[in-house]
């Protein structure tokens, strides 16, 4: 009988270690993130008041766990975000408000993600970017492994991003460009630009020599050649994350500086500087060259808003809008989807704001 | 015959003029091939710039590490990048040339989790040379260890990190400097030139 209870409790232990650890994995998305080093949340914050959601709703909230969000995109009257995670999750939303998760992108992923990253499970990618062109969607995601450059950035096409239509299939389109570990860049984090005469740009990068750009083919979305020029267009100690935005005749480059994947410990903080043309010099707002550790300060921890990351812009209906995933200071540094009006200044340069001052 | 003879002559001239043109074009795309590698057991000093701060120490111990050389770099405090680091720059003078690849490796260890080291070559001006940042360093989690033994004795990992130089100079240095709190024991450090540039980083 004894042993019995022994066997009871040994097993009742085990069994709620077992369920906290799953529960600990579900709630801390920098699991499945490159960057990921240390407990996402060491130090927890303060508890969640009232005024606390009140600033985090106007920092535009969303609700949904997301890490490294895409840009938004809209196909028919939905819009659609895709994230890190096993097979690259989605979710769609009508009003930018209300997200429902989509089906995931990479069901079946490419066999040469194995191939080229042994060391990735096969099916774990991080920080994809979708771009709509010509007629059709082009989806890049990365595939790594954890704290190393050996890594590939993919591409896959789809005619709609709408499940329920007919036509809705992923094809994957292969290697758009891969680093070793005798390189000193890392192809993680890409971020497509459409330029306005119609040729298509991939900017990217993660820690190494920084942010790198290539051109890219629009019909297949893969590199104009193998041996095509890689410029380098920033350089931080940390630096991650790049979007190009093009507005009023400038290039404006949006990086994260700082540590991600840390919850509320996370350093994260994103950084613009602009280009009269999109291969740089990018410069900040004190003329200082985004590749000589400039890149002045867009969007950086707020109180409970912590971490910000991933910048991506959408216009619609005569609105800017700016993404961006978040550590909530409120709910033990889970990062969540914020979507935030965003205004151009008279000086050119975005603005962030408040949820309220877009109404 | 005599048109046999002038034949051999001249293919055994033209050879030799292909053979010495290759070696010449060498040189000329590798100009350091004279030097195999840098070790740097010896010749350290703190860096401190800005309100970073830290400690460094030669031939240090660490008790999972019997080598002599081991340099020990303590970091209590970083700043933004551009405005102050704290490391360890080493005197050894590198002869570095522009559009050249240089590997390093290394083995280390970290006291508190992992952290990013930036290597960086630099001129006596401070101009930098090539810079790299190498991230997670002593993440061991999910880091494949060489061996089980290894893997099993000891938390030390082994690195390596490429820099590719945007400026020539015959007297650069090495600088590493965690961008981070950290204690960091490196061991091995070794620079290399490379002979071969990477395709897909042309």
């Amino acid at each position: 009988m004894k042993f019995r209870w022994q066997l009871f409790a040994v097993g009742a232990v085990g069994f709620m270690t077992a369920y906290a650890a799953v529960v600990m994995f579900a709630q801390n998305p920098s699991d499945s993130n490159p960057s990921a080093s240390k407990p996402a949340v060491s130090n927890p914050a303060a508890p969640s008041t009232d005024e606390q959601q009140e600033m985090l709703r106007r920092d535009g909230n969303r609700g949904i766990r997301v890490h490294d969000p895409s840009t938004i995109v809209k196909c028919k009257d939905e819009f659609w975000v895709f994230a890190t995670g096993t097979n690259t999750p989605s979710f769609h939303s009508k009003d930018l408000e209300h997200w429902i998760r989509g089906p995931r992108a990479n069901a079946n992923p490419p066999a040469w993600v194995k191939q080229a990253i042994p060391r990735n499970r096969g099916n774990d990618f991080w920080a994809p970017d979708i771009i709509h062109v010509g007629d059709k969607y082009l989806l890049f995601f990365a595939a790594s492994s954890f704290g190393k450059n050996t890594s590939a950035i993919g591409v896959a096409t789809n005619p709609t991003l709408d499940p329920s239509d007919p036509a809705y299939h992923w094809t994957d389109g292969g290697i758009v460009v891969q680093s070793k570990e005798t390189d000193d860049f890392n192809a993680l984090d890409p971020a497509a630009f459409l330029d306005q005469d119609g040729k298509l740009w991939l900017s990217f990068g993660s820690f190494w020599s920084g942010i790198k750009l290539i051109e890219l083919d629009p019909a297949t979305g893969l590199r104009i050649s193998p041996d095509s020029p890689m410029v380098s267009l920033a350089h931080w100690d940390s630096i991650e994350a790049p979007y190009i935005y093009f507005h009023d005749g400038r290039y404006y480059l949006f990086v994260n500086q700082g540590l991600c994947c840390r919850g509320v410990n996370s350093t994260y903080r994103i950084c613009i500087g602009r280009a009269d043309k999109v291969t740089g010099p990018y410069l900040d707002k004190d003329g200082k060259d985004m590749l000589l550790t400039g890149g002045t300060i867009l969007l950086d921890r707020d109180g409970p808003f912590i971490g910000p990351g991933h910048a991506g812009i959408i216009e619609d209906q005569g609105k800017y809008w700016f993404s961006c995933h978040f550590y909530d200071g409120t709910d033990r540094g889970v990062s969540k989807l914020s979507v935030r009006p965003l205004t151009w200044g008279a000086d050119g340069w975005p603005v962030v704001g408040k949820l309220d001052e877009a109404q | 015959m005599h048109h046999r003879k002038l034949w051999s002559i001249a293919l055994a001239l033209y050879a030799l003029y292909s053979c010495r043109s290759a070696i010449a074009q060498t040189k000329s795309d590798f100009p350091h091939a004279h030097w195999a590698g840098i070790n740097f057991p010896t010749g350290w000093s703190l860096l401190r710039e800005g309100e970073a701060a830290g400690t460094i120490e030669q031939d240090a111990k660490h008790p999972q590490r019997t080598s002599p050389h081991l340099l020990h770099i303590s970091v209590t405090k970083t700043a933004d990048s551009g405005k102050g680091r704290a490391g360890a720059t080493n005197s050894t003078p590198i002869d570095v040339y522009d559009d050249h690849w240089y590997d390093i490796s290394f083995s280390a260890v970290t006291e508190g989790g992992s952290i990013g080291l930036v290597f960086s070559l630099e001129t006596a001006e401070g101009k930098v040379l090539a810079r790299t940042t190498l991230p997670e360093i002593g993440h061991s989690e999910r880091d494949n260890p060489d061996t089980p033994a290894e893997a099993a004795a000891s938390p030390w990992r082994n690195y390596t990190v490429s820099l590719h130089a945007r400026g020539t100079d015959s007297h650069a240095h090495l600088v590493i400097t965690p961008i981070e709190p950290t204690s960091i024991w490196l061991d091995d450090l070794k620079l290399t030139p490379r002979t071969v540039t990477p395709s897909s980083a042309k």
